[in-house]
């Protein structure tokens, strides 16, 4: 699976076709876009646990999250190992698909799904309490590599659930995110070095 | 000598230069490549074939790039896409390459190449495992845990150590829409649309077919606030073609016309001029042939040059013709002594250069040589029988004031006291855009785009060769080593090599043991456990991992690589193997502090600019020579001080034609110098006639030197008005040369008036 989804990836990105939203569809992504903080700067905890199919347990972890809309994600890991990555739409690095897969990350994380029509089939639901999106590849190159992305939220993203085309399924819970001033220090130092890889 | 026995005598002399080429003819004699004029040691057949396939590469080559300011990629693709129609339809296209459709590629090269996973690694890893090998097994749990930790493979590449190996080197970074890749840079968005064009139609009517279809296409394009940028090498063929026609029609129109009015109103008879040019067509194929009886091939600027310079035997065509217009009847021992000595004189100088040991100077001495002596022999053994000329009076020299004849002889020291005076400001300049300067257009598309896109290959490029395909590779890793080094320290952006993708045998088997150590360690025991497997399985994975060192040959590989590396391969012959590295954004020469065995930087351009520069000089030094040995033949003929007083009209003409120029701020190229040599064949003839010529004839004499000086203006000339600064340069000296030599041969007249000249 992943040389195919290799090949499928090298050289470029994943595939927006050219169809466009629901008229009602639209609205409603409307509605929850305006909901969300979308403040420039925002920090907040994250706990994730990833479950792949080769392995025996899920791999739980946890750590800070930060979002800039100009610099990207960090995502600082504290435990059960300490590290610290930054998703960026231009990356660095040889790992392509790793790479490639920040970007509808990152417009996820900014709360941006109409800029994710050209990727996914997007379906919205926007209720009192919580509103949630779900994305399905559009075409073959897509779902090659995700079989669906499923994010919930109120003011702010909440969950964010990452089905991936070979049953690795990734859930990340943010908590306590909160809109930030760019020169907060704790901000500061997320963006402050270079991830490693 | 009989009229028929002369018609004879040309025939036969026809018939062996004719015979003589027809024996030793042989197709592609006439060579395009430049760099053969630098002479075989600093050339090489495999030089030659690697700058061969890159100019296929790039020849027919267009790339159209359309940007979108506002960042919208649903309707940037979907332009393209109407925009692929628009070219796929056109004439002046032939081929269109702008859809991502070449994963079956991908898909070959995985299959063979995955196998050979335990002893292939992309640079970075290769320096991790060297250095830090843990760093690795960090890398790979920070992925894990991270958010995009896409189609890991934790069995057979549990470190994605091939998948980087794989995806590493030169590639888009864009996303697709639909089949066509959407590019970004800032908040610019691009697409790329790769066209051959349909070869560039030289003759006939001007026609810029694809220049059209640009600007057609542009203007579409602003329609949808869209910018489309093209660049490709046959939009400046197509510029320059048109440009050398528009300047052919108007400049030899002009030129053409007004020497037929010219000779109109001078002989009252086209014949003259007809003759003329005639003895001068019969002086080129001479010369053609003599060059491909004595040499086999030339180079064209051989033949541009020769054929100008045997230009000069109009000079013994109006020598005659103006001869017959006499009221006395003309004998051909009244003019055969000034021709001869011309002749003799002109031909053993540039004999004298082709005995030269080089190409250019070579090709051009029997060209000329032989050439002015089939000219010169059309015009003594046809012109008596062909020539119908009304005989008519002429009082020309009359007319001129009385001059002392220190006049003449002050005039020519000036000249030569001027020109000495500007050699010390002498500055020289021979580059590639003496031939073609790029318009303002074409040059700002091409900025534009090299901004957006800078990952376009340089002309420079190192050849490699081995004597076989491992010691080219080994050979190739030697010189990417000292690439990185200067990639690294930012004199170089990047480069393209195949042991990039392909290392030696000698490097994978390195990697194979870097790799085998590495999945033998206690950290990648320890990597599996810590994600749960039990010390069982993570040591049944690690052996699975720790598989035997393969072999794969180059060529194995190549026959599925992609076309950014098969492109590089130039194949094995008996000397051995060759291929290209290619250069990415070069910013600083030389790139090598020492030279590597079978490694050689090829610079196209600079080579170029490099052999103008050495044949300038060859033919700057050559001129004393030339000097002498006209000297030599007219003192023999008149005398050392009447030969003194000869070669000081050329000489002078010269070196006041050269000062001119330097006064005027040019740099001196080749172009500069093969006008000179040109000026100075005429002010030998010149000279030679005036001196020669007996009382009766000095104003027959004087209207055949200025004939022969204005036709040679107009011909030659008003090139001075071409676009193209090599051209521009030839005629401007030749210009300025053919006045001053006028002038000094009018000033001879103007002192000579008294006595017999011969």
């Amino acid at each position: 699976m992943g040389a195919r989804w290799l090949i499928l990836w090298v050289g470029f990105c994943l595939c927006p076709p050219l169809l466009a939203l629901e008229p009602q569809q639209q609205r409603v992504l409307a509605q929850i876009e305006a909901r969300l903080e979308k403040a420039p700067q925002m920090l907040g905890r994250f706990e994730q646990k990833k479950t792949l199919p080769q392995l025996p347990r899920p791999l739980l972890s946890s750590g800070v999250v930060a979002l800039s809309r100009d610099q990207g994600i960090s995502w600082r890991v504290q435990k059960p190992i300490a590290s610290h990555r930054i998703l960026k739409a231009a990356g660095t690095g040889d790992d392509v698909l790793a790479r490639q897969i920040a970007v509808p990350l990152l417009q996820i994380f900014r709360g941006n799904f109409s800029a994710l029509d050209g990727l996914f089939h997007v379906s919205a639901e926007n209720g009192d309490d919580q509103w949630q999106v779900k994305l399905t590849p559009k075409t073959e190159a897509v779902g090659n590599v995700i079989a669906s992305i499923e994010v919930r939220g109120d003011r702010d993203i909440k969950q964010i659930r990452l089905a991936e085309a070979n049953s690795a399924v990734t859930e990340m819970q943010l908590l306590e995110l909160r809109a930030v001033d760019e020169s907060n220090p704790q901000f500061e130092a997320e963006f402050s070095a270079e991830a490693t890889e | 000598m009989a009229p028929k026995l002369r018609f004879a005598v040309w025939f036969a002399v026809a018939a062996a230069y004719a015979l003589a080429a027809a024996v030793r003819y042989q197709s592609g004699w006439l060579q395009t490549d430049i760099l053969t004029l630098a002479g075989d040691a600093e050339r090489s057949p495999v030089a030659a074939a690697a700058q061969q396939k890159l100019n296929r590469q790039l020849q027919g080559s267009v790339l159209w790039m359309l940007v979108s300011a506002q960042g919208d990629g649903d309707t940037l693709a979907a332009a393209t896409q109407a925009l692929a129609e628009k070219l796929r339809v056109s004439a002046a296209i032939t081929g269109l390459e702008y859809r991502w459709a070449d994963s079956t590629r991908f898909e070959n090269e995985w299959t063979l190449l995955f196998p050979l996973r335990q002893q292939l690694l992309a640079g970075r890893d290769r320096k991790l495992l060297e250095e830090q090998p843990q760093q690795l097994v960090e890398r790979q749990l920070a992925a894990l845990y991270g958010p995009e930790s896409a189609g890991l493979d934790l069995q057979r590449d549990p470190f994605a150590i091939f998948r980087h190996y794989f995806s590493s080197g030169p590639q888009l970074d864009a996303q697709l829409y639909g089949e066509i890749p959407v590019q970004q840079n800032g908040e610019q968005l691009f697409t790329l649309v790769q066209s051959t064009a349909a070869p560039v139609a030289l003759g006939g009517r001007i026609r810029t077919p694809l220049l059209q279809l640009r600007s057609e296409l542009q203007s579409w394009a602003r329609e949808r606030k869209l910018t489309l940028l093209t660049v490709g090498a046959p939009l400046h063929t197509e510029y320059a073609a048109a440009g050398a026609q528009r300047e052919i029609r108007l400049i030899g129109g002009l030129s053409i016309a007004a020497i037929c009015v010219l000779s109109l109103l001078v002989f009252r008879s086209l014949r003259p001029l007809m003759l003329s040019v005639f003895a001068i067509g019969c002086g080129i194929g001479g010369g053609i042939a003599a060059v491909i009886a004595l040499l086999g091939q030339m180079h064209i600027l051989a033949f541009v040059f020769g054929t100008t310079v045997t230009g000069l035997a109009i000079d013994y065509a109006f020598h005659f013709v103006c001869n017959r217009m006499r009221p006395v009847h003309g004998r051909d021992r009244d003019i055969l002594p000034g021709l001869l000595l011309g002749l003799v004189s002109s031909c053993l100088a540039f004999f004298a250069l082709a005995l030269t040991p080089f190409p250019l100077l070579q090709q051009m001495g029997v060209f000329v040589g032989a050439g002015l002596i089939a000219a010169w022999l059309t015009v003594v053994l046809l012109f008596p029988t062909l020539l119908k000329l009304r005989r008519r009076p002429l009082a020309l020299v009359e007319c001129l004031p009385r001059l002392r004849p220190s006049r003449y002889f002050i005039a020519l020291a000036l000249l030569l006291v001027f020109g000495a005076t500007m050699l010390p400001r002498i500055e020289f300049g021979d580059d590639l855009q003496l031939f073609y300067t790029p318009p303002q257009f074409l040059a700002a598309d091409e900025d534009r785009l090299n901004r957006l896109l800078p990952s376009r290959p340089e002309s420079a490029y190192f050849l490699v060769r081995g004597e076989d395909w491992q010691q080219l590779l080994a050979r190739e890793w030697i010189l990417a080593r000292a690439l990185r080094a200067k990639r690294d320290s930012g004199a170089l952006d990047d480069f393209q090599a195949l042991s990039q993708r392909f290392p030696p045998q000698r490097v994978q088997r390195a990697d194979w043991q870097l790799l085998h150590d590495f999945y033998g360690s206690a950290s990648v025991e320890g990597f599996y456990t810590r994600l749960g497997y039990s010390a069982e399985e993570a040591r049944a994975l690690l052996a699975d991992l720790r598989r035997p060192f393969r072999q794969l040959t180059l060529p194995e590989w190549l026959e599925v690589a992609g076309r950014q590396y098969s492109d590089l391969w130039l194949g094995c012959d008996k000397g051995g193997c060759a291929s290209i590295v290619r250069l990415y954004g070069l910013h600083q020469s030389p790139l090598l502090n020492e030279s590597i065995d079978g490694v050689q930087l090829v610079d196209p351009p600079r080579a170029i600019a490099a052999v103008m520069s050495q044949q300038r000089d060859l033919l700057l030094r050559l001129l004393p020579l030339v000097l002498v040995v006209v000297s030599v033949v007219v003192a023999l003929r008149t005398g050392a001080r009447r030969a003194l007083a000869i070669v000081g009209l050329p000489l002078a003409a010269l070196v006041g034609t050269l000062g001119i120029v330097v006064l005027g701020g040019a740099a001196i190229n080749l172009f500069h110098v093969a006008a000179l040599l040109l000026v100075f064949g005429i002010g030998v003839d010149y000279a030679v006639f005036s001196q020669l010529s007996g009382p009766g004839e000095r104003s027959h004499t004087l209207l055949a030197i200025a004939m022969a000086g204005v036709t040679t203006l107009l011909g030659f000339g008003l090139l001075a008005l071409s676009a193209t600064p090599a051209i521009a340069d030839f005629g401007l000296a030749l210009a300025v040369g053919t006045i001053l030599t006028l002038s000094l041969a009018t000033l001879f007249f103007a002192q000579a008036v008294e006595g017999d000249n011969r």
